[in-house]
């Protein structure tokens, strides 16, 4: 059974911090397959851009390079621009990490 | 603690004997090809970090001097071994202990950039290890607050002790950010690596609803139901015997194959590598002991 992701507007929306990036749909770990989307929402620090339209679904099973791509191609970035992404406002994940591993790790934090 | 304190020490202290050979099509033409390099190679450090002199032996030998672009990497039978996998980790899933030296060949032509990261400087693994700490730091304790008070000279001295091998420097700063109190954490940070398929993580709470420690049986059918099949677990004897023909997993940590009945805390605070990190990795009992290749050979 795939699982449904909730629709975008219903995901709680936190206000404070300054993180870059924060998957944040509530789901329980365990229903998060492979193949299902997680919502992914950006959150511009320091003089990033910010940007029209922060959150995006990405298929869980992607590596976190799929999303700093993405995201490169989203604020039309040329190779030389300097771009850095934070979970959590914590740590800035290894490009190959999974976006499933990467979801699950911020489901850690209180 | 104690003996616990032991065990985490002789997981620092384990080694591999690597013997690396440069590529054959990176052979300066017409000179005999360099004598391997050996290196006996910390099981928690990474390729990076050990090959300094094996680096300067091999562009020694070059006839035409390295290219400015010219990065080196390492090769395991023509699969790209990830740098940012600790050596010990690497070693679990694809060597074995009955094929000693570890025969890995080096490169610094064609990176494979589609199959790992780019490394140009060792600054590049520090950086990773600080992420990984901080990420661990996240689940272990909910925030990455405790590393990320450190003093600049904490985190210096927490990677030179990682360095230079120094177990006492290097857990005066770390006890902090992964106290040993008794106190158990509110997740365990864990990875589990197979040769198929990508690395697992996810939160894991080392005690039970009941108040128990879980165990790294409830860890893995947790993870990997497919593998670890819930409540059945750890099947009676008829059940082995009737799947003796299906291929079973094997568990791997830190070289040992622990007995499911672990507690996965125990196995955080004695077995996990410098980066805070559980690695866990699952072999099936069919796959082949090294990726088929019998054109390398370890050059005695």
């Amino acid at each position: 059974m795939s699982v449904q992701q909730p629709p975008i507007d219903e995901l709680p929306s936190t206000v404070s911090g300054t993180e870059t990036i924060i998957p944040k749909p509530k789901l329980a770990p365990k229903r998060v397959a492979a193949k299902d989307k997680v919502v992914v929402r950006f959150r511009a620090a320091g003089n990033a851009p910010i940007m029209k339209q922060a959150k995006f679904k990405i298929t869980a099973n992607e590596s976190f390079q799929t999303v700093i791509d993405f995201l490169r191609r989203q604020l039309k970035f040329n190779q030389h621009d300097s771009l850095f992404l934070y979970i959590n406002q914590a740590f800035q994940p290894s490009p190959d990490e999974l976006v499933i591993n990467l979801f699950k790790v911020s489901e850690c934090a209180v | 603690m104690g003996e616990d304190k032991e065990i985490s020490r002789q997981v620092w202290d384990g080694r591999i004997p690597i013997c690396f050979t440069l590529a054959e099509d990176e052979h300066t033409p017409g000179q005999d090809p360099p004598p391997p390099y050996y290196v006996l190679a910390p099981r928690i450090s990474y390729l990076t970090l050990v090959t300094d002199a094996c680096q300067r032996h091999f562009l020694n030998s070059k006839r035409e001097p390295p290219n400015f672009d010219d990065e080196f990497w390492c090769d395991l039978n023509g699969m790209p071994l990830k740098w940012n996998y600790p050596i010990g980790v690497l070693f679990d899933l694809y060597g074995s202990p009955d094929m000693l030296p570890w025969n890995i060949t080096v490169h610094f032509q064609v990176y494979p950039e589609d199959d790992i990261l780019h490394c140009a400087e060792k600054s590049v693994v520090e950086e990773h290890m600080l992420s990984c700490l901080k990420e661990a730091d996240c689940i272990r304790n909910g925030s990455a607050k405790r590393t990320l008070n450190l003093l600049k000279k904490d985190v210096k001295q927490l990677w030179d002790g990682f360095r230079s091998g120094n177990y006492e420097r290097y857990w005066q700063i770390n006890k902090r950010l992964a106290p040993h109190d008794g106190e158990s954490a509110k997740n365990i940070p864990f990875r589990i690596y197979r040769r198929q398929g990508g690395v697992v993580m996810g939160p894991f709470n080392p005690i039970n609803e009941q108040g128990e420690f879980q165990t790294l049986g409830d860890l893995l059918s947790t993870c990997l139901p497919d593998l670890y099949p819930p409540a059945t677990s750890y099947a009676s004897e008829t059940d082995n015997l009737q799947h003796s023909l299906k291929p079973t997993p094997i568990v791997i940590i830190q070289g040992v194959q622990p007995s499911l009945e672990t507690p996965v805390q125990w196995l955080s605070d004695s077995c996990s590598h410098p980066d805070n990190f559980l690695h866990i990795v699952i072999r099936m009992s069919d796959e082949e002991v090294e990726i088929a290749d019998d054109s390398v050979q370890p050059p005695m």
